[in-house]
């Protein structure tokens, strides 16, 4: 996840070593069928599925039955003699009518489930799902917290020590978040997913299916979950180097805890919005921007040095060997230097290249996805970490006054 | 039936029609594969 | 035209023909070309293979040990483009090339200029391909499906992708028309169409469905050139375009395209089981139909790729139903297969062994398929590894499979060397056994809610996965045997009658082994009896 070359060389091999073997051996429970869920749909589903499966291995048994009798019987070595017939009109008729017969039986359940599930008429709540490049935002449509939509996002829990080997993988490892999406038991909530950057594809499989979340466009499901509990699922569809990494976690709650949870998030958030109004020290805004640019981390590395040919470094000297289309809005922003080495430009600078991003570039536009404390926490944090010295604190209020 | 005919040809006579033939089965199989590049590019830039 | 001249006196080139590199590179014979597209294939699988080898040790156990994520899915992406394109293909047009003209009778292909032309794009398109490893930001990491958004995010390696795929598609659209004018015209008096082998039908069928889609996949990628570097938006929501019509129009392509890379295995199959039953082919026209009825029924299926990507519920209804009929002219295929062998003299030489594997894991493949086609349970399987292990099945121990049965079968026709049959079964169960440990466990690792294309999984995934893993270096590495057993074979070995296998019937028999340069100069005698085994 962040180390800036393809291979991970002779200390990653070390660590595919017996004891690491056994220790992940211990975890494995050898799953062997799909889950049956917690929905009425996943039932259904799941029932589907079982009924296809036993009609194919009752139509197996009997192909390969025939086969392999043969392979006994009729072989050379047992002195058969070849027949020669070549055809038979009623046989051929017969397999293809047959077929015919037993696909239309699968087909009505099909039809059916497939109706059921595009009803998300009457829906108690809905929640929009938004996938971004790498983590998961829920916004509550029904809920609002001072003046506006209810809404988080939900990043991987799991550390890059337990993804490298550096220390124990727990039970959930690689399924856990921040900040899980939580629902209510027993109410039909209509999901409606969609994407800010690539095409994700939203899954839990304990709900029964999966759906596309595709940048512009906005999609429509819906669920009803029937017993409380943590679902955890991931991102289905390919959306670039971190796809294997940004889970998705539902905790179902019953209403009162839900109602609870409710009003406890409300308060939160609001208690968060009212400290980007007064003075942070330095040491706090360190303190946070080491966890927000977890999310720059992504791209830009961990150690700040970005990856070459595609994300610059961040620190100040550092050479950024790139194809043109990427280095000419560095230029023109006064973060590289005439000998293509990376220099740090004006905080109003840095903070309009985090806010709006970069456009044609991967660098995308981050003013809608973090506060103004979290802007300014990863605007100091950059300018004092990794070598760069420039010293200086940004004050939420001075991000507050450039949007 | 047409391929019985060519049963009874010359070898020279066989080779010519094959010759006009080729050619033939060339020129419709090229414009389709252009019809079918440019025309799902026009397709796609109708929306 | 002056290709097409050239079949028609060929002899007058073996006086002046060069020698050494020259000759490959120059040469028109239907035969050297034909070796000259399987040996590159050899070479993409064993590259491909190793990509796959990289991917699978990464699998072994969960935590990222040997390689980064970005890199990983490089791996994937290429190991799709190199086995699809320069492996699968590639050895279907070698096999076209070889064995059609000695099918029906021909001289040659109908156009041996262009059919050098066709193949040496191949090694260029490749090269290309593989140099985008090395470039600023690596190689193409968003799948061989190359959906935008993602694909447009590819660093300096895009546009040379985008070339080496229309030059792969430029060499695929010329290998087909060569295929479809030397069927159509070239066929020795009196091999009427439903006298041919299977295999020429499949591949008539085939080059159709190649002219109708490559071009299909070009205009597409075109788009999403001129999206990156013109301005244009056919795919970008923000300027009006629509990144799920990229999916319609990639899949339009993809679909038959998956019928491309197995109809020949279907023909290939269809030559082998009768040679080693006695016992003449069951139900050849229905067969005929069936593979006609699969290829019209590929380019009405596409949307069974989308299920997930939210299309209205009679898109979907017809999508599914369609799906499901496929079964219906592939079953009747596994049925003829069936009753082929039935009450027939069977023996098991390789080339047999690999056929009736292809029949039980091709058929588990269809199976998982037709799971697939259900609409609301993909819903579950879409992008999981159970859509892993079905396209496997239905690739590797099919299509796979069905080129190494052909290359036993008509290897001492090429050499004129028996090949050394224990080696050849001891590559033949290292291979099953290896291919069933490899992709078998991914059916439960999808069912159990793994997505694919992830370089690292929860610790509910490891105990398949290393089982997955460990099948992949018994199969990756059994295919050394094969590569040993081609080239002893080249070498020497028992001298090959003209027709090696008592059971075989067609006209590529009727040549010595090893079959000469030239061949058929003057048309043969067709025997009606004798017309497709």
């Amino acid at each position: 996840m962040t180390a800036n070359r393809p291979w991970r060389g002779a200390r990653g091999m070390a660590a595919v070593g017996v004891p690491a073997l056994w220790s992940s051996a211990a975890f494995a429970n050898f799953q062997l069928n799909m889950t049956p869920g917690v929905t009425s749909v996943s039932h259904r589903i799941y029932e589907l599925h079982m009924l296809i499966f036993w009609i194919c291995v009752a139509i197996g048994i009997v192909v390969f039955g025939v086969m392999f009798w043969s392979i006994v019987h009729h072989r050379k070595s047992r002195g058969a003699v070849a027949a020669q017939f070549h055809e038979s009109t009623k046989v051929e008729l017969a397999w293809t009518v047959v077929p015919v017969l037993i696909l239309v039986g699968m087909a009505i359940p099909a039809t059916k489930t497939l109706v059921a599930m595009e009803d998300t008429a009457d829906a108690d709540l809905t929640i929009k799902v938004t996938g971004y490049q790498w983590k998961w935002r829920y916004d509550y449509l029904d809920e609002k917290v001072g003046g506006e939509t209810l809404g988080f996002y939900s990043n991987l829990k799991t550390t890059p020590q337990q993804v490298y080997g550096d220390a124990p993988k727990d039970e959930h490892y690689l399924l856990e978040v921040d900040r899980p999406l939580v629902l209510p038991v027993g109410k039909k909530v209509r999901i409606v997913t969609t994407a800010a950057d690539v095409i994700h594809s939203w899954w839990v499989p304990s709900l029964g299916w999966k759906r596309d979340a595709i940048p512009g466009f906005i999609n429509e499901s819906w669920t009803r979950i029937e017993q409380p509990g943590t679902y955890r699922g991931q991102c289905a569809e390919l959306c670039g180097k971190d796809h294997g990494f940004m889970p998705i976690v539902i905790v179902a709650m019953n209403e009162p805890d839900y109602a609870k949870w409710l009003a406890d998030t409300k308060a939160g958030l609001l208690a968060e919005r009212d400290s980007a109004t007064r003075e942070w020290s330095r040491d706090e805004l360190m303190a946070k921007g080491a966890s927000v640019f977890q999310t720059c981390a992504a791209c830009h590395q961990a150690n700040g040095q970005g990856l070459p040919g595609m994300f610059p470094p961040l620190v100040a000297g550092q050479p950024f060997a790139a194809p043109e289309p990427l280095l000419a809005p560095l230029r023109e922003r006064g973060f590289l230097d005439g000998a293509g080495n990376i220099h740090i430009g004006s905080v109003t600078q840095h903070a309009e290249i985090v806010m709006k991003g970069i456009p044609g570039t991967p660098m995308s536009a981050y003013a809608g996805q973090l506060s103004d404390v979290e802007i300014a926490a990863v605007l100091t944090y950059i300018r004092n970490s990794w070598g760069n010295t420039l010293g200086d604190v940004v004050q939420p209020a001075a991000i507050k006054a450039l949007r | 039936m047409a391929e019985m005919a060519t049963m009874t040809m010359s070898d020279d006579d066989l080779r010519a029609r094959q010759r006009r033939g080729v050619r033939r089965t060339l020129l419709v199989l090229v414009l389709l594969v252009l019809a079918f590049y440019l025309g799902f590019i026009w397709l796609a830039a109708q929306r | 035209m002056s290709t097409t001249a050239d079949q028609i006196a060929p002899a007058h080139d073996e006086h002046h023909a060069p020698r050494g590199l020259l000759r490959w590179l120059t040469t028109t014979n239907h035969k050297e070309i034909g070796t000259l597209y399987l040996v590159f294939s050899l070479t993409m699988f064993f590259v491909g293979g190793t990509m796959a080898l990289i991917i699978r040790a990464e699998l072994f156990q969960p935590g990222l040990q040997i390689v980064e994520p970005y890199f990983f899915n490089q791996m994937t992406t290429m190991h799709a483009l190199v086995m699809i394109f320069g492996a699968v293909m590639p050895a279907f047009v070698g096999l076209a090339n070889w064995l059609i003209p000695m099918m029906i009778g021909a001289p040659d292909m109908a156009l041996p200029r262009m059919n050098n032309w066709s193949f040496w794009i191949m090694p260029f398109a490749f090269t290309l391909l593989l140099s985008t490893l090395f470039m600023d930001g690596g190689g193409p990491a968003g799948g061989w499906t190359l959906y935008p958004p993602l694909s447009l995010q590819t660093g300096a390696a895009f546009p040379f992708v985008i070339l080496a795929i229309h030059m792969m598609g430029v060499s695929s659209v010329m290998g087909a028309i060569n295929v479809i004018a030397t069927i159509l015209n070239l066929r020795a008096p009196g091999m009427t169409l439903m006298r041919m082998p299977l295999f020429v039908w499949t591949w008539l069928i085939t080059a159709y469905l190649l002219i109708a889609v490559m071009p299909v996949l070009a205009g597409a990628v075109t788009m999403l050139l001129t999206d990156k570097y013109f301005g244009t938006s056919f795919f970008n929501a923000a300027g009006g375009g629509d990144p799920v019509m990229f999916q319609h129009i990639f899949w339009f392509f993809g679909h038959p395209e998956v019928y491309i890379m197995i109809l020949p295995a279907f023909g290939i199959v269809s030559q082998i089981i009768p040679t080693f039953a006695r016992k003449p082919l069951f139900g050849y026209a229905s067969m005929v139909y069936a593979t006609a009825s699969i290829a019209f029924l590929s380019f009405i299926v596409w949307g069974h790729h989308m299920f997930t990507v939210g299309m209205p519920l009679a898109g979907e209804l017809f999508f599914m139903y369609a799906t499901m009929l496929i079964a219906v002219p592939t079953g009747v295929k596994v049925f003829n297969w069936m009753a082929t062998m039935w009450r027939g003299s069977m023996t098991f030489e390789t080339p047999m062994l690999f056929a009736v594997a292809f029949v039980v894991l091709f058929t588990i493949g269809g199976f998982s398929g037709l799971m697939l086609a259900i609409a609301p349970a993909d819903f579950q399987y879409q992008d999981t590894y159970f859509v892993v292990a079905h396209f496997h099945y239905v690739l590797v121990p099919g299509a796979v499979f069905s080129i190494m049965a052909a290359t036993y079968y008509w290897l001492p026709k090429w050499t004129g060397h028996m090949y050394d049959e224990k080696l050849g079964r001891l590559h033949f169960w290292c291979s099953a056994i290896g291919v069933n440990v490899l992709f078998f466990p991914q059916h439960f690792l999808g069912l159990a809610g793994m997505p694919r294309r992830i370089p690292d999984y929860a610790l509910q995934f490891a105990g398949f996965n290393m089982i997955s893993s460990i099948g992949a270096f018994l199969f990756g590495l059994s295919q050394l045997i094969f590569l040993w057993v081609v080239i002893k074979c080249i070498r020497g070995g028992e001298p090959a009658p003209a027709k090696p296998w008592e059971g075989a019937h067609g006209l590529e028999w009727t040549l010595p082994s090893p079959a000469p340069l030239h061949t058929f100069q003057t048309p043969p005698q067709i025997d009606p009896s004798e017309a497709h085994g």
